[in-house]
């Protein structure tokens, strides 16, 4: 299943999980084995000061979808604590003024949350100018992708 | 007699071997030709556009998509018309214009039709929301400049064909270097300054040439106002992981863009806000 920019997606079972180039987007990826649940979060933003979400998209803004995808992974079976956690993308660009520096404020951002949770990442594959893009399912675990060269992780 | 040398001489090479690049509609020139007179007549410019049968669909289904809020569905340009502003009238006809230049990927960039329409689209709407924010009052070429920005992409792939695989390789030895220099070192030239060529022989404006030549050149952004918001609303939308090729970051953004664009740091978040639902929108309608 692609899980678009603004949208998370929980499942229980093998079915796979996949992006598209993240940009400065972020990645959560939460993949519990025992309880054989995964969950993918694609976040655009680190918060939202204010604004709505978009219709349809309410992983957009990190203050609000960390929080939401950890209670849906909770819902649907998963133990985060007990989880692979797993953060990616948060690109930048070579040279970059801070006020458009998006990929390092997100990354902040998914530390920061994930900390509030109790959670903090095993796997951080993020910062650079490569394009990047997640794959994830139960059985293959987790596959990033740089430049379109897979690693698995 | 003189022969042009260097870069000229390279663009002459590039523009004679392919003869695969479309002129530009003879229907959109003349509608914007049309669309510059201040006592516009919609009945004389439906008459231009319809003559193209892929320009009129086009028009029709973007103008249908949410992300211009058109209070009822239109069936006709004319009904389309009389709903818009000139300014939406030229974006979404030069948007439909685009269709027919990216049916096939560039694979030298890694990018499918699909992703450079919308990274395409997605620009224009950008840099409309910052324009709006920045008080801009006639932001025409801009529109024009961000829709087109990456257009020397088809010209440069079309042009090497095969050989983008260098380019690849000369940028993993050198990672030090951006993407517009190691496509110096192995084209001779960039996607931006053999897009505006291809935009100065269509016979767009300067403003519009020089705003393509200039969007990944971290001098020449900086010295005009178009310039710097097509910049601007590329590096955002690349940002927000829309429609990425190979390149997406491996570029130098000088401080003082945000000054040369006019544009509030405040505003960012909301332009990109609002460019993703209206991109949305659009995806939603052309690519269903």
């Amino acid at each position: 299943m692609k899980v678009l920019q603004g949208r998370w997606a929980v499942v229980k079972g093998e079915e796979p999980l996949e992006t598209e180039n993240l940009g400065a987007c972020v990645a959560l990826v939460l993949l519990d084995r025992e309880n054989e649940v995964a969950g993918l979060l694609h976040y655009v933003l680190p918060e939202s000061r204010g604004l709505k979400a978009p219709e349809g998209a309410p992983g957009f803004f990190a203050n609000e979808a960390i929080p939401a995808f950890v209670q849906e992974f909770r819902t649907r079976g998963g133990d985060p604590l007990r989880s692979r956690v797993a953060v990616v993308g948060a690109g930048r660009f070579k040279k970059v003024p801070k006020a458009l520096d998006l990929g390092a404020r997100n990354l902040a951002a998914a530390r920061f949350y994930l900390k509030r949770l109790g959670l903090e990442p095993q796997i951080e594959k993020v910062g650079g100018m490569e394009p990047r893009r997640v794959w994830v399912s139960l059985r293959e675990g987790l596959i990033v992708y740089t430049f379109d060269q897979p690693e698995a992780l | 007699m003189n022969q042009p040398s260097g870069l000229a001489a390279l663009l002459d090479e590039i523009f004679q071997k392919i003869d695969r690049i479309p002129n530009f509609p003879e229907t959109a020139q003349k509608a914007l030709r049309l669309l510059q007179d201040e006592r516009l007549d919609f009945k004389e410019l439906e008459r231009v556009v319809r003559h193209d049968a892929a320009i009129t669909a086009n028009f029709l289904k973007l103008v249908n998509s949410a992300a211009f809020g058109l209070p009822r569905k239109v069936n006709t340009l004319l009904q389309a018309f009389s709903l818009l502003g000139i300014n939406q009238i030229k974006f979404v006809l030069i948007a439909s214009c685009m269709g027919q230049y990216l049916k096939e990927p560039i694979k030298g960039y890694n990018l499918t039709p699909e992703q450079i329409w919308t990274h395409s689209l997605a620009c224009g709407l950008m840099a409309e929301a910052l324009a709006r924010r920045g008080g801009l009052s006639r932001p025409e070429n801009l529109f024009t400049a961000a829709l087109l920005h990456d257009i020397g992409k088809i010209v440069i792939d079309l042009y090497v064909e095969g050989e983008m695989e260098n380019l690849r390789e000369v940028l993993q030895k050198n990672p030090e270097l951006t993407f517009m220099q190691a496509e110096w070192i192995v084209l001779g030239a960039d996607h931006g300054i053999v897009g505006a060529e291809l935009l100065r022989r269509w016979g767009f404006p300067k403003e519009v040439y020089f705003a393509v030549r200039a969007h990944h050149d971290e001098s020449l952004m900086l010295e005009t106002r178009t310039a710097a918001l097509t910049a601007l609303s590329n590096a955002l939308v690349n940002l927000m992981g829309i429609g990425t090729g190979v390149d997406v970051f491996a570029y130098h953004l000088p401080e003082g863009l945000l000054e040369a664009a006019k544009v509030s740091e405040k505003d960012l978040y909301p332009a990109i806000v609002e460019t993703f639902e209206k991109a949305e929108a659009i995806k939603a309608g052309l690519f269903a």
